[in-house]
């Protein structure tokens, strides 16, 4: 079998930059032994959302996740709740002080693998799994709520309420940023190996956040300007569980969380930020864009940029075009839905919808990153026992080797597949429910589904190009 | 048994310009993706592009088919519907015949001699 070890898709330029050693080890195999042709995966794949289209107008009649019902579990002990946000925080100044203080060589570090994997990759999947559990864990949040509680008590007035409001206007725009920075960070930015820097930023961040939660409130900054508070929030909205305030678990059912989503200024880009960053990951290790970048880097070169900046700018043009691709795919979608009928405006209906992209912004972070999560991810192993990378053996897993073993090429691809078509027809699924729930005329829901389907099969068919094409 | 089935009546909006520009460049950047990757793979852009195309044009294919499956559907659903509404067939059915003559008996009081002895 003609298995060809390539720089990776699921860890993206990330891994071979990052991980030099273990890249070639671990990264996503080239596609070119792929059992059968990759256009028939993806006319299978379209096969399997275009019959998901047909049982769903047939056999999903009534609107079924609008309403989010809730079946009470247990009550998560206070200590729990405490403990976690401790965790969260311990954790941090892990990441700071290896940061700081540990080896400047990436991979030999704690914080990179923990920031790039676990914090990056991890907890999007744990968030679908078990709700939304960066809420706890968040340090930047827990810090600002401990402000909060301990400023109640000694200046109670000052701290009854946050001494701004959260401009309604800025909405999710912050988050928006916030997300497209950790991204330029990861994939484009020269030093972004550097353990040094990230925790420099780490900081940084937690700064801002800290500043921002205590000025216009937890809940209101975290939803909104928090990158990764949004992000992971939107994320847990697909999981069975939640819970509330009080501590209270609940069960409910899968998706339905994603019905009662708040859109606000921002939120359908928030979306698209998740999906495009992810496609440009993919995209910047393929060969069309190893056609075009040297152009691009030449051309600004040619304006007078230094290489290293010329290639950031260069690198900087595909994300941000990436982005701007999924919005534009999406709001093609819109358009189409739009012409089916005129009671909704373009913008209502981009909102309204907005939540099924959220599944399929899952779909491609899993399928992307799948295969850096099983692997690297096991590099925290060794990592925690020396998280300087100084020869450090403090749990005695110092000498713990990640297995490559664990899963085969194969598997990962069809883990990949599986992912990206439930990824899809969770999010036709989501439109659908929501047509049933907008549209009283039958013809008008089902000819609007037709677009949103049109959709989900174009980010599938292209999902499924970006991840054969890496490395072949 | 597909025309049998009365449909809604068309839509009459017209699908707007934007949208068929939109989606003609859409087509383009797709045929011009796949000139540039100039392989195989590029035929996976086909479903989407297939769906595209046939949308912009205003034809909903299977549409009808659907309208028809839809309409069984909500039938067979109509018909379950009026089945669990109804109460336990022992209660309902009427009493014929012996049955009849015993309910009858047995809510009339007993004879009066025989109470007596």
């Amino acid at each position: 079998m003609n298995v060809r070890l390539a720089p990776v898709l699921g860890a993206g330029g990330i891994v071979a930059l990052l991980f030099p050693a273990s890249a070639q080890a671990h990264g996503i195999v080239g596609r070119a032994d792929l059992p059968i042709p990759l256009w028939l995966f993806s006319w299978a794949a379209a096969i399997v959302l275009v019959v998901s289209f047909v049982a769903l107008s047939v056999l999903w009649t009534r609107p079924q996740l609008q309403g989010e019902r809730r079946r009470r579990l247990f009550r998560l002990p206070l200590l729990v709740d405490r403990l976690a946000s401790l965790a969260g925080v311990a954790l941090f100044a892990l990441v700071l002080y290896s940061g700081f203080d540990g080896s400047q060589v990436s991979f030999v570090n704690f914080s990179v693998t923990f920031v790039y994997v676990i914090f990056w990759v991890g907890i999007p999947v744990v968030s679908v799994l078990f709700g939304d559990v960066f809420a706890t864990l968040s340090p930047w949040r827990s810090c600002a709520r401990a402000t909060r509680s301990i400023g109640r008590r000694l200046a109670p007035r000052a701290f009854a309420r946050p001494p701004l409001r959260y401009p309604e206007k800025l909405g999710q725009w912050p988050a928006v940023a916030v997300l497209i920075g950790f991204a330029w960070l990861e994939l484009v930015y020269v030093g972004r190996d550097s353990p040094s820097t990230l925790a420099a930023l780490s900081l940084a961040y937690f700064g801002v956040m800290l500043a921002g939660m205590l000025l216009f409130g937890v809940e209101a900054w975290t939803g909104q300007a928090d990158g990764f508070g949004a992000y992971f929030g939107l994320l847990g909205r697909m999981s069975a569980l939640c819970s509330d305030e009080s501590g209270v678990v609940y069960t409910r059912r899968p998706l339905s969380g994603l019905t009662k989503m708040p859109v606000r200024a921002g939120t359908v880009a928030l979306v698209c930020a998740v999906i495009g960053t992810t496609t440009f990951d993919g995209f910047s290790n393929g060969v069309v864009w190893h056609k075009i970048e040297p152009s691009l880097q030449n051309l600004f070169a040619d304006l007078g940029l230094h290489p290293t900046p010329a290639l950031e700018l260069a690198y900087s043009v595909g994300l941000l075009f990436c982005v701007a691709l999924i919005m534009g795919i999406y709001r093609l979608g819109i358009a189409g839905v739009r012409s089916v009928s005129r009671r909704y405006a373009t913008t209502e209906l981009s909102s309204r919808f907005a939540h099924t992209l959220v599944p399929i912004g899952f779909a491609y972070v899993l399928a992307h990153y799948f295969s850096l999560l099983i692997w690297q991810g096991q590099a925290i192993g060794y990592l925690a026992s020396d998280p300087l990378g100084n020869g450090a053996n403090i749990f005695g897993t110092s000498s713990y080797q990640i297995d490559y073993g664990i899963i085969s090429f194969a598997a990962i691809w069809y883990v990949q597949v599986a992912a990206l078509v439930a990824g899809h027809v969770s999010g036709l699924t989501l439109a659908h429910d929501r047509a049933l729930s907008m549209y009283h005329n039958t013809q008008e829901s089902v000819r609007s589904q037709y677009w949103m389907l049109t959709v989900m099969v174009a980010f599938t068919s292209f999902g499924l190009w970006l991840l054969s094409a890496v490395g072949t | 048994m597909v025309a049998a089935i009365k449909l809604p009546g068309p839509i009459v909006t017209r699908l707007p310009r934007r949208v068929v520009a939109i989606a003609a460049a859409a087509a383009l950047i797709l045929a011009a993706a796949a000139l540039v990757v100039t392989d195989s793979s590029a035929l996976g852009a086909g479903p989407a592009l297939v769906l595209l195309v046939v949308l912009a044009l205003r034809c909903y294919p299977g549409e009808r088919v659907l309208a028809v499956l839809m309409a069984r559907r909500g039938r067979q659903r109509a018909r379950a519907g009026t089945t669990a509404q109804l109460p336990p067939s022992a209660d309902i059915t009427p009493p014929r015949g012996g049955l009849l003559l015993a309910r009858s008996l047995a809510v009339r009081p007993p004879p009066a001699a025989l109470a007596a002895s």
